[in-house]
């Protein structure tokens, strides 16, 4: 497998997603402020005066400090929501697709029963149930995103199941462990790095949009959907209290979807996968 | 040294199966009876052709026989022992000492495992050494004609014909007591064919193997086969020594399927 690294959604989609990594990593290098620290003093200064260099906000907490813990909360609960869903979903999917029968009957309800809510009423109604946390986000978050992995990994393996090789695998007596871990796993990680890159996008629009409504993580931490949320009153006279959260966003969405789709054109350019 | 028993007879009895379809909830289910009462007897060192046309249940049986698929009824017995029948758990596919060699040369082998681990795949699910492993499949690609620098290459490096030879060592390395090949040439060319089915009846006289040669090809019948069942209609309609059958067909599809060959 060759990857092309000179395409420019690549080094466009790296670029962009490296910028945001090295702010989430090493952004307290950059400045001098905590993320919390008020100073009503130097309240709404704009970009680039008496130190900030994204200004700061209506408490006069520094916008680039809080932009970095914002940044660390989106990239890690994204993270944690594409690796657990993943797993879970194409555990279950290949699972589905391998054995059919019973386990596949169950598993599929399941699935469509999930699939029937609204994704964001029901990470609502998680986080209202159980109180807003950092594994409150990640739970209710993933508990829809397994889905797309699953179904994908099952189709997969319904195709696998029926090849030469993993039918002779099973007369030379290869159980359902051996099978799975040598045949079918192996051949569903691609689509699942794809599935995943355009799910870790999505993932961070809906952590900012729960923040954003005041329901994701504990307030007292920075995110950018609450730096939105209450930058938009301000919008009119302090345009950056808003605007640098919603370029944090943006950039790194753009950069996963950049990133997805360059992947899957590396996979395979005439494959459309419309999952999520 | 590959070994095999040179010794066991396979007797199958009346095997029969169904496969039932679903047509959703309310609908009737739909049947297949693919095989209905199958019996034939194989001797050891003895290459047994199937002959029938497409769904005649010819690759039902290679199934059963592997364990691939369930039967319904009907017994099987090699040297002795019983692999299924009434009144018993059948015995799991890689006890039975048969192994099998699939139609597509092309999607019988993972391209992402390299060749030398294919073959030893089941060595490897058995638990065998990673350095006796080595030695047996260098043996083993010898024996089919490959060389032992194979074993580190990948799958997309072989041509169909190769690719077939390794799906034969691959089934050979369990030391089988009967291999079953079904269509085994027949998404080969015509020449590669040759070489394949000429290797067959070398390994037959080298290592005394048994072989079912599952096909739909009556020049390939009588090139390979000591013996022939023709099927049809998931029923053996005709049984015996090759010659007796093509030259003298008794039964009335024989006729047609032997008439219908053309000759140059």
């Amino acid at each position: 497998m060759k990857f092309d690294f000179l395409n420019l959604k690549f080094i466009i989609g790296a670029f962009l997603l490296g910028f945001v990594l090295f702010l989430a990593l090493f952004g307290n290098l950059i400045t001098p402020f905590t993320a919390n620290k008020q100073s009503l003093m130097d309240s709404l200064l704009p970009p680039l005066s008496g130190g900030h260099i994204l200004g700061t906000d209506h408490l006069g907490r520094d916008i680039l400090a809080r932009m970095i813990s914002g940044a660390r909360v989106s990239l890690a609960i994204a993270a944690s929501v594409v690796v657990i869903s993943g797993v879970v979903g194409v555990i279950v999917g290949a699972l589905s697709g391998y054995l059919r029968g019973t386990w596949d009957l169950v598993t599929q309800k399941i699935v469509e029963s999930f699939w029937a809510f609204p994704p964001i009423l029901l990470a609502i109604a998680i986080l209202a149930f159980f109180g807003q946390s950092l594994t409150n986000v990640i739970l209710a978050l993933t508990i829809q995103r397994w889905i797309p992995y699953s179904r994908m990994s099952r189709a997969q393996a319904m195709v696998l199941r029926s090849l030469a090789y993993v039918e002779s695998s099973r007369v030379m007596g290869g159980g359902l462990a051996w099978v799975m871990r040598r045949h079918i796993l192996p051949n569903l990680m691609a689509s699942a790095i794809i599935v995943g890159t355009f799910s870790m996008a999505t993932a961070i629009l809906a952590e900012a949009s729960l923040s954003f409504l005041g329901l994701g993580v504990p307030p007292q931490i920075a995110t950018w959907g609450g730096m939105l949320a209450e930058g938009r009153s301000y919008i009119t006279r302090a345009w950056w209290l808003a605007v640098m959260p919603g370029v944090g966003i943006f950039i790194t969405v753009l950069s996963l979807n950049l990133l997805g789709d360059w992947l899957r054109d590396q996979y395979d350019p005439k494959k459309t996968l419309n999952l999520i | 040294m590959i070994q095999t028993s040179q010794t066991a007879t396979m007797s199958a009895r009346d095997v029969c199966k169904t496969f039932h379809r679903s047509n959703g909830w309310f609908a009737k289910p739909s049947e297949t009876r693919a095989l209905q009462g199958v019996s034939f007897d194989v001797e050891p060192k003895e290459i047994f052709g199937i002959v029938g046309e497409s769904g005649c249940g010819k690759s039902t049986l290679a199934r059963v026989l592997v364990g691939l698929e369930n039967q319904d009824s009907g017994s099987l017995s090699l040297g002795g022992r019983k692999l299924f029948g009434p009144g018993m758990a059948d015995v799991p596919p890689v006890k039975r000492g048969i192994q099998m060699v699939f139609q597509d040369p092309y999607a019988s082998l993972n391209p992402r495992m390299q060749v030398g681990e294919a073959i030893a795949e089941g060595l490897a699910i058995s638990g065998m050494a990673r350095s006796e492993r080595e030695d047996r499949v260098a043996e083993t690609l010898s024996l089919v004609g490959l060389s032992p620098d194979a074993a580190q290459k990948h799958p997309f490096q072989f041509s169909g014909g190769q690719r077939q030879r390794i799906c034969i060592a691959r089934a050979l390395v369990m030391e089988p007591e009967f291999l079953v090949a079904d269509e085994a040439v027949s998404a080969l060319d015509i020449s590669v064919q040759m070489q394949i089915l000429n290797m067959l009846l070398d390994l037959r006289d080298r290592i005394g193997l048994s072989i079912i040669f599952i096909t739909h090809d009556i020049s390939v019948v009588e090139y390979l086969c000591d013996t022939v069942m023709v099927m049809y209609g998931g029923k053996a309609v005709e049984r015996g020594k090759t010659a007796d059958v093509l030259d003298n067909p008794q039964d009335s599809y024989t006729q047609t399927l032997i008439s219908s060959v053309p000759r140059l």
